[in-house]
């Protein structure tokens, strides 16, 4: 697997970071290298067979009895909040519909 | 009439599939505490997590896989035993933890089907799949010049998306399945099918293809159409968008539209190229959910009556019309209704009264039947005055407006107002003698064989009886004291 | 007692019981420490206030009878733990001004038990790094040569014990940051069964491996702190339900027909006490067996690929609308670039972009569920191993600490850092280290064998 510049620049948008040309040229570069390297350690035949483990938990899931037991504290929802109203939290204007 | 669209190149046929999201009816939120109600003040209905705090976790509310599980069986689906919850990852203000709780890989409803009914007759249309996810909350935008204001309370809130197979060749396909779909979540209570409040929203994908070709050709979704009609609209615009796009030779990219219903438009959102990569994987916070059959069964064993079956059950038991079971089943307030006001009554003659002035009532006072000042009971009970004979038809109307107006007891009404219908013989029999004496001439014209006159005389006799002689009786006395006057 | 801090949880515990000394007085010696020893940076923020207050509820408690576990004891939190009141940072600069509205469940659990908090301590930045030098407020100092770092992520907890800063400390483990940092600062550290120990009110790295954990003076200290620590959560939904047992009661020094696996991958570098360790267990009667764990060397790239795949979305929630400091932009996406650029340090930019790839449409079929099959494949070695011997014994770290400067140029990378610490942390199993750096790995909830077979190592000085 090849990285290239643009692919890590792509990713970073995609987590809302930048990077500059130079550095992504160096991660890629880096990252190209890595992920060859652990291309090769996943052939490994005896993956085939195995259910990919999520985590090491082994109970069942919880489930809880549908009652209302939270809410009711917008002030302290809000208190930390960089920029807000008494009601609301307020972000620059959005435009457009879903972003990417 | 199949839907075609023609153009120069042929005939073209839709292909089209749609994702309806259904917000769940619980009282709290699908991973947290909080209420799931509308119109609290906001971000009021908001725990730490719905705010996506550092360190919050999320922990599953039992009636959301319930209500999941009970609309898979109303789409005659597979319910899953195991099921997964993933994360689904973007960034946009109104999702604060940047990414979604939903199920991609393992869903926990399996594939199904609605019948939808058109004038070509009955199609199974494939549902893919039924998964559980978290609605996002809401961005306004008209409150401040530079800023958008948010609102979580909607956020957390346990949503059903149903994702069709591209089945639907009709935008009338597409318009019944979501009515049939609606009928079927509130039949059972999991969700209240409000498109117009945004409980249940309906994204489209919409290709079309030339009849005779297998391969599907690339498809535009349209996000957020907000009614039965304008589903409808968007798909027959969409199809008709792309047919002469085609026809000109012109490419199109497979995109994301929104339609406009004030312009009766759909407007780009976003290409292919820059399509999302949601990065789905699996939710560590989250064990798979693992079903046990017991448990599946007892929730169906306690599944209310579906629409379909308790269609044919009015047919098949009730003696109804086809026609009139699809009409009153097809809401499930009104099924519940009819059924109890014609308990013990004639079906028939119930669902008339339901279809005709019932209907026609509510819907002057704008009403819906669960508000009826007419409760299903007093219906069925004026139903049973016809039936014995006790006021007709005619009485029964003003009865029942008196009923809606006042909400009085059918029999006290005809008590009060004295409408019970005249059967002593004798007072009639005197009235009809009086009123043909005072029309000899009359009498003389039928015994001349002008025969046609009778419906005179019996209109005399209702009128001075103010409706109350049972017009049958009516008929044979004047019969009788026509037959006297003539010896 | 002249010095009061330079004791072991336990002896304070005892102390306070013989009313030797009140909290009051032990928390101002902490305090005074703690100031003489700032330039350590073992803590982000001290609590001197709260802590007086807390004592001195503490003091009033006990004169009334009511004496909990912890009474008394003064520990520092690392600031992965979400604090009510008390801002919380994960030595993040875009988590700077966060003050936490909730507590998290296991402080919840010490403070219930009477413990005083002293202050919040450094780690790597959202724990990311074996150093504590990616944290936005400087590295920590290791207490027993200021050359070096005091080893991470959990530096700062690791520090706070080791330079006698605390009673005992709380700290987070995802691939080794709680027994690296006990290694480097030689004190105890103990990370138990995944699950154990409610992850509620901690800040996620990486949501699959996080496990919040203890370092202290001694290993019995670490099973007292457990002990309280440990419960049934119902806000986790990956809490166990199985009973808690009471470790400090089962530390019986009796190992006698126990079985210890010596795993031979885990011996490559081995420290100058190890062969000493391996006769003093034998003389306890315990039963030495060569095991294999074969796939140890896949480790390291299933920790990378798994813990930076999920960190990419736990610290996606950073974003400058709800808490922490924002900076910003014309439009949503431009406030959410900025307030990222400027909030997060290289490092973590660096893993979330790496993460991305992992969860891609590209990378997740061909690494991210490769990586979680291996992981199966490293939980088998250890299923195997296990149906052998009762617990697992190795070195901790097998290398001294480094320098700050040989940190940020790539020591912590080295293979000898985590080798022997990761695949424990993929399979969740409770494992811990003696304040001699050598290591105990237990199977699946067997929390108190593992604390009693490491009190017995740590006899072995």
């Amino acid at each position: 697997m090849m990285m290239d510049k643009k692919t890590i620049q792509e990713m970073a948008f995609w987590v809302r970071v930048h990077i500059p040309d130079a550095e992504a040229e160096e991660m890629a570069k880096e990252f190209s290298e890595t992920l060859n390297w652990m291309g090769e350690r996943f052939k490994n035949p005896e993956l085939q067979a195995l259910k990919p483990m999520v985590t090491p938990f082994d109970e069942p899931i919880p489930l809880r009895d549908d009652v209302v037991t939270d809410g009711n504290k917008a002030d302290e929802v809000l208190s930390n909040a960089p920029c807000h109203t008494d009601e609301f939290f307020a972000v620059p204007k959005m435009v457009g519909g879903e972003s990417s | 009439m199949t839907y075609r669209i023609t153009g120069k190149s042929g005939e073209w046929e839709l292909v089209c599939g749609l994702e309806v999201h259904c917000q769940i009816i619980s009282e709290s939120k699908v991973f947290s505490g909080a209420s799931a109600a509308f119109g609290a003040a906001p971000n009021q209905h908001v725990a730490f997590l719905d705010a996506g705090f550092p360190g919050q976790l999320p922990v599953l509310n039992i009636k959301c896989v319930e209500q999941c599980i009970k609309t898979g069986m109303g789409l005659n689906a597979k319910i899953n035993k195991h099921s997964v919850f993933d994360r689904k990852n973007y960034f946009y203000g109104d999702l604060p933890t940047g990414y979604q709780i939903t199920q991609l890989f393992y869903p926990i409803v399996g594939e199904g089907y609605i019948e939808v009914e058109t004038e070509d007759g009955k199609r199974k249309i494939g549902v893919e799949r039924l998964h559980l996810e978290q609605d996002a909350g809401k961005s306004i935008h008209d409150m401040h010049p530079t800023y958008s204001y948010l609102d979580f309370n909607r956020t957390g809130v346990g949503l059903m998306e149903i994702v069709s197979k591209p089945d639907i060749r009709s935008p009338e396909e597409a318009g019944d399945y979501l009515r049939k779909l609606r009928a079927m979540v509130r039949y059972l209570g999991t969700c209240d099918g409000n498109m117009d409040e945004g409980s249940m929203r309906c994204d489209i994908n919409v290709s079309v293809r030339l009849v005779g070709e297998t391969e599907f050709r690339h498809r535009v979704e349209i996000k957020n159409v907000n009614s039965v009609k304008f589903v409808m609209q968007a798909i027959d615009l969409e199809a008709h968008r792309q047919v002469e796009l085609y026809e000109a030779g012109e490419s199109f990219p497979q995109e994301t539209r929104l339609f406009d219903a004030a312009s009766g438009e759909t407007r780009s959102m976003r290409s292919k190229e820059n399509a999302l990569d949601y990065r789905y994987f699996p939710d560590p916070d989250l064990p798979p959910l693992e079903l046990t059959d017991e448990y599946i069964e007892n929730i169906r064993k306690n599944l209310p009556e579906l629409p379909e079956a308790k269609r044919l059950r009015f047919i098949e038991q009730l003696g109804l019309p086809e026609y009139d079971a699809g009409i009153l089943v097809a809401d499930r307030d009104t099924a519940a209704y009819f059924e109890k006001a014609a308990q013990g009554q004639d079906a028939k003659k119930v669902a008339n009264w339901v279809m005709g002035d019932l209907f026609a009532a509510l819907n002057k006072d704008c009403l819906a039947i669960t508000q009826s000042p007419v409760a299903p009971e007093q219906l069925g009970a004026l139903v049973g005055l016809i039936t014995q004979g006790v006021i007709s038809g005619k009485i029964a109307k003003e009865v029942f407006e008196e009923m809606f107006k006042t909400g009085k007891n059918p029999d006290v009404i005809v008590k009060e107002k004295g409408l019970e219908q005249v059967s002593d013989t004798g007072a009639i029999e005197a009235m009809i003698a009086q009123i043909l004496a005072d029309n000899m001439d009359k009498v003389a014209e039928i015994h001349a064989g002008k025969d046609k006159l009778k419906g005179w005389f019996v209109g005399q006799i209702m009128k001075a009886s103010q409706g109350k002689v049972n017009p049958g009786l009516a008929n044979q006395l004047l019969d009788k004291k026509l037959a006297e006057t003539k010896a | 007692m002249t010095d009061l801090t330079q004791h072991t949880l336990l002896e304070l515990k005892q102390g306070l019981d013989k009313k030797e000394f009140s909290s009051v007085e032990l928390t101002q010696a902490y305090l005074a420490r703690m100031a003489e020893k700032r330039h350590l940076n073992a803590y982000i923020t001290e609590t001197p206030e709260k802590a007086l207050q807390m004592a001195k509820e503490s003091d009033e408690r006990r004169a009334k009878g009511q004496v909990g576990l912890l009474e008394g004891l003064p520990l520092s939190v690392k600031d992965m733990f979400c604090t009510k009141g008390v801002k919380t940072t994960a030595a993040s600069k875009i988590l700077s001004n966060f003050i936490p509205p909730f507590e998290s469940t296991t402080t919840q659990h010490l403070w219930d038990a009477g413990a005083v908090l002293l202050g919040k301590t450094n780690t790597d930045e959202f724990a990311m790094g074996s150093s504590t030098i990616t944290s936005y407020y400087g590295p920590t100092l290791n207490p027993h040569d200021e050359t070096k770092v005091a080893g991470g992520s959990s530096g700062g907890p690791a520090c706070s014990v080791g330079a006698h800063l605390c009673a005992g400390a709380t700290g987070t483990e995802t691939g080794g940051s709680i027994r690296q940092p006990a290694s480097f600062c030689r004190v105890a550290g103990y990370k138990p069964t995944y699950g154990r120990c409610s992850r509620y009110g901690v800040i996620a790295y990486a949501s699959s491996l996080d496990v919040p954990g203890v370092l202290g003076h001694t290993v019995a200290d670490c099973a007292l702190m457990t002990q309280v620590m440990a419960g049934h959560d119902p806000k986790d939904s990956t809490s166990s339900h199985r009973p808690v047992e009471p470790y400090v009661q089962m530390l019986d020094k009796n190992i006698t027909g126990l079985k210890i696996g010596l795993p031979k991958e885990y011996q490559e570098l081995l420290p100058d006490n190890w062969e000493k360790a391996l006769q003093f267990l034998k003389e306890q009667g315990a039963e030495l067996v060569d095991v294999s764990l074969p796939h140890t060397e896949e480790a390291g790239m299933v920790y990378y690929i798994v813990s930076q795949g999920e960190a990419t979305a736990n610290l996606a929630r950073y974003d400058g609308v709800r808490y922490g400091m924002r900076v910003d932009g014309a439009t949503l996406d431009e406030m959410y670039m900025n307030t990222r650029m400027d909030g997060f340090g290289e490092e973590v930019r660096r893993r979330m972009i790496l993460g991305t790839f992992f969860t891609s449409a590209k990378g997740y079929y061909d690494y991210f569920v490769p990586a979680q099959k291996m992981r199966a494949l490293i939980k088998q070695d250890f299923d195997k191993a296990f149906e052998q011997v009762d617990v697992l014994f190795s070195p901790a770290v097998p290398i001294p600490p480094f320098t700050v400067e040989e940190a940020r140029h790539g020591a912590s990378k080295g293979r000898f850092n985590d080798t022997y610490l990761m695949p424990s942390c993929l399979t969740g199993l409770p494992a811990g280290c003696a304040n001699n750096g050598l290591q105990v790995i237990g199977k699946m909830w067997d929390d108190a064998l593992v604390l009693k077979v490491l009190d017995v190592v740590e006899m072995c000085k």
